[in-house]
């Protein structure tokens, strides 16, 4: 079975400032040649430090930056080899949950105009588009009476809520989330994390979540991928990965207690975690490390394992 | 044991449109000397306000009942408040945004000169430079540091560096206002154990807050949990963690996911009353799952193990 969506070799880099007084840019690479799927109905979440280039991945699914080399394939479909309104009516299919929702929501408009804004570009006409707006505030758990109000309004898990509901309302099979919990307090990430799992069970959605916290990712995911430096250090079962993390960075985030040294990754050399692991030799500092299969379907990127 | 932080019955509320609104309402605490010390609570629970209380940083606007005392020195009374010679000098305050609390046009360096000049006189040149690299290697970080502006580091070692700038004029009290909510988990924890590190070494107290319940676990010896500006439940960290009895705490822990655990987390039906409109009695009553009568009237302390405490009537029945 081929997967829902598949990743290949992905590269993005941005130009930023040089900073200080000097003019011109330099180069900053977000994804190194990022590889990854998911399987119709499954759960992918994704994780790492800031500057990891796990929010770059997910923009890049739903074209809001371009990728310099690699594809991203959903259903049979390489999106990048598309043309812009062919890989619209594709990317009907895929949802898209920024992170800061109060950001990413115009603070004029209303939770109705905010929700049905994605019909309107792709024409639905204006019947059916109240008629999936009463359904889909129903998914969210948000009440009939907040349709009119400003999203200025309402409260931060209730923005969030109007989020996945714009994300919903053209009936996706991929969810891709940024940080859905992070700008939240504890009981009320605990509500969107529940919502996201009766939203998976009820819709047989798939998801990408991205997260720098491994244990709310775990919550709703069945695999885990672990990136650091826009690399894909480890891959796996939620379970097996949370159980036994295998590559030093993976057991960085997974138990931080046990971490005595300084943690700094590292760009320039080949492998990210060279600088301070343990087990490192002299190849890890030149050589990218490929991908070895330690047990059934979980992979890490490291030589100390080949 | 002398009491770093001693506060009774201290209230605190703003002056808005609709009239005065208490955030924080009759608190009482009792912190010792090299105590570390965790606030607990969701944002608007008046937390971070009680920080700024402490670190004698509330707005001149705002209003205050009761009595606080720093080192035995009574810093609040009533409405009276008097910091001078203790705020930025025996307390500080670690802010929750490094970024905002740097200079951006001044070097690391001169930043914590110019701190180190207010509180020491005149240093020489070669004094002030030997300080400032000490200041930086109390917080892990290489001298180089010094001469580099703000924009050039990192989250982390922003975050560092804003320790670093707190504890300039040797402070017996340290206020750390989410000095972690900006950071990712490895940084997170890193960060935490600095602090933990620091407050041992230099025989700090602290007052941690945070809304990270599971992150007070290495960082403090006891816990205060804040809900809608008042405690409800204070005990030794391991004893809060394992043994909570208030079933707002309790929701609250089982709203974290737990590694590997698969059960549902708790769903807390509706979310924290904004300062202003707190019901009557017990705050926690209308999210309350075992709510009855009684609580319509304001909990007592009920003692319920050795440093443990809860307000609630019906602890027993949680």
């Amino acid at each position: 079975m081929s997967p829902l969506l598949a990743v290949e070799d992905l590269y993005v880099a941005f130009r930023a400032p040089r900073g200080g007084l000097t003019l011109g840019y330099r180069v900053v690479w977000a994804l190194r040649g990022v590889s990854l799927s998911v399987e119709e109905g499954e759960s992918l979440g994704v994780v790492g430090g800031s500057g990891s280039g796990k929010s770059t991945l997910l923009k890049a699914v739903v074209g809001l930056v371009k990728p310099l080399r690699g594809s991203i394939v959903y259903r049979g479909l390489d999106l990048l080899k598309l043309g812009w309104s062919q890989r619209r009516r594709v990317l009907r299919e895929v949802g898209y949950v920024p992170q800061e929702p109060s950001q990413s929501m115009d603070p004029r408009m209303s939770v109705r105009e905010i929700v049905l804004e994605p019909l309107l570009a792709l024409g639905v006409p204006k019947e059916s588009r109240e008629h999936l707006l009463g359904s889909v505030l129903e998914l969210v758990d948000l009440p009939n009476e907040v349709r009119e109000r400003n999203i200025r309004e309402l409260s931060g898990g209730m923005q969030q809520r109007v989020a996945i509901a714009r994300a919903l309302i053209t009936k996706p099979r991929l969810l891709l989330l940024d940080e859905p919990t992070s700008s939240l307090d504890v009981s009320t990430a605990a509500q969107i994390l529940n919502l996201l799992r009766d939203l998976r069970d009820t819709l047989g959605l798939s998801y990408v979540v991205v997260s720098h916290d491994i244990d709310s990712v775990s919550y709703v995911a069945d695999r885990v991928a672990v990136m650091a430096l826009g690399v894909v250090v480890e891959v796996g079962s939620t379970h097996s990965v949370l159980a036994e993390p295998l590559h030093p960075y993976t057991r960085v985030l997974v138990e931080p207690e046990r971490v005595e040294e300084e943690v700094t990754l590292d760009p320039e050399v080949a492998c990210p975690a060279y600088r301070w692991c343990p087990w490192r030799g002299d190849r890890c500092a030149t050589e990218r490390p490929r991908p070895v299969e330690v047990r059934r379907g979980h992979l890490v990127m490291c030589w100390n394992y080949s | 044991m002398v009491l770093a932080v001693r506060s009774y019955e201290l209230s605190v509320g703003y002056e808005i449109d609709e009239g005065l609104v208490w955030v924080v309402d009759r608190l009482n605490l009792e912190i010792g000397a090299g105590e570390s010390y965790c606030l607990v609570g969701e944002s608007g629970c008046g937390k971070s306000t009680i920080g700024n209380a402490v670190a004698g940083l509330l707005p001149p606007y705002a209003v205050t009942d009761g009595v606080l005392e720093l080192m035995g020195v009574k810093a609040i009374e009533g409405r009276l408040r008097r910091f001078n010679g203790l705020r930025g000098r025996v307390v500080v305050r670690i802010p929750q945004d490094p970024a905002a609390s740097l200079n951006p046009f001044l070097t690391v360096g001169e930043q914590l000169g110019e701190v180190l000049r207010a509180h020491l006189g005149q240093l020489t040149e070669s004094e002030a430079r030997k300080r400032v690299g000490y200041l930086l290697s109390l917080v892990k970080l290489p001298p180089e540091v010094a001469e580099a502006y703000p924009h050039q580091l990192s989250g982390g070692m922003k975050q560092r560096v804003a320790i670093a700038l707190a504890l300039a004029p040797s402070p017996k009290v340290v206020v750390a206002d989410e000095p972690t909510s900006a950071l990712d988990a490895y940084l997170k924890f890193s960060i935490a154990r600095l602090l933990k590190a620091l407050q041992l070494a230099l025989g700090l107290t602290l007052i941690f807050i945070t809304h990270d319940i599971t992150l007070a676990r290495h960082v403090c010896d006891r816990v205060a949990v804040i809900y809608a500006g008042r405690v409800v439940e204070e005990a030794r960290t391991e004893d809060l963690l394992e043994g909570a009895l208030h079933p707002y705490t309790k929701l609250l822990l089982r709203a974290v996911p737990r590694r590997l655990a698969s059960e549902r987390l708790a769903d807390i039906p509706g979310t924290p009353p904004p300062p202003g409109r707190y019901p009557s009695g017990c705050r926690f009553r209308p999210r309350c799952p075992v709510a009855s009568e009684e609580c319509t009237r304001d909990p007592e302390p009920a003692e319920v193990g050795e440093m443990h405490r809860v307000y609630c009537w019906r602890w027993r029945s949680a």
